[in-house]
């Protein structure tokens, strides 16, 4: 199975998607998807010209921004609220099962 | 001390009449203290209204507003309390208003630097009895003990 791309955003980079990176690896590596998948953050700016080569863009605040890839909002893991929904949304796009 | 927060940027029940002077009054703190560049506050604000930074915890809300490493010279964790709250929009959301009363600004010098601090961060979030005793705190060498508490004061 070909490695699936997540392309992680925040307003700045530097910040939440951090925070959300970290969790959202956890997670995924829990769930026994470890080497299935590769992480890049960005800035939201940088969405429109990123996302057609990613599998799914996970964004910790509301992105306004043209997306080519399927997105998720993802705020509540900053704060662990409705993780397990997030997750779940993440991995039905991905065919993570 | 920490040397996130050595140039002990922290300003107790403060009054502003929106978040424009609240942000304002903090990042001036950051710039007078050479920790950020003279464009800090620009940067702040710019980040502010394109994508907010107010967040919604169990018994209260907060922000922590923060920009792009350019307008940064060093790392640095700024606190500031509100004596009456003043309305941010909340991250993840488009128009969301939330009475924000505490803001943790965050001078960022690179892009994935300081990952255990900002995961400790968002655990005392969620720390209602700690969060209120932040939102006591009317002095330096309290507010840090409340750091150090937290387990905040790791080294930048």
């Amino acid at each position: 199975m070909a490695v699936k791309k997540i392309l992680l955003c925040c307003g700045t980079g530097v910040a939440t998607s951090t925070v959300a990176n970290r969790k959202l690896c956890e997670e995924l590596d829990r769930r026994g998807f470890k080497g299935q998948y590769t992480v890049s953050q960005c800035k939201a700016v940088e969405v429109p010209s990123k996302s057609p080569n990613f599998d799914i863009c996970v964004s910790t605040i509301a992105n306004s921004y043209k997306c080519e890839c399927p997105m998720v909002i993802a705020t509540g893991l900053i704060l662990n609220r409705g993780t397990q929904e997030i997750f779940d949304k993440i991995c039905e796009i991905l065919e993570f099962k | 001390m920490s040397d996130l927060f050595d140039a002990k940027i922290a300003l107790f029940h403060k009054h502003a009449k929106d978040k424009e002077e609240a942000l304002g009054i903090l990042a001036d703190e950051f710039m007078k203290s050479g920790v950020a560049k003279d464009t800090f506050l620009d940067g702040i604000i710019t980040r502010e209204k394109t994508f907010a930074t107010g967040l919604s915890l169990n018994n209260m809300c907060v922000a922590i507003p923060h920009t792009d490493p350019e307008h940064v010279n060093r790392t640095q964790i700024g606190f500031m309390s509100l004596e009456e709250p003043v309305e941010f929009i909340e991250m993840g959301t488009e128009d969301k208003q939330i009475p924000v009363t505490m803001m943790f600004m965050l001078a960022l010098k690179e892009a994935h630097q300081q990952l255990d601090m900002l995961m400790k961060l968002m655990d005392v979030f969620q720390n209602d009895e700690l969060m209120e005793k932040f939102k006591a705190v009317d002095n330096f060498e309290d507010y840090y003990k409340l750091i150090e508490e937290a387990g905040l004061n790791l080294e930048g």
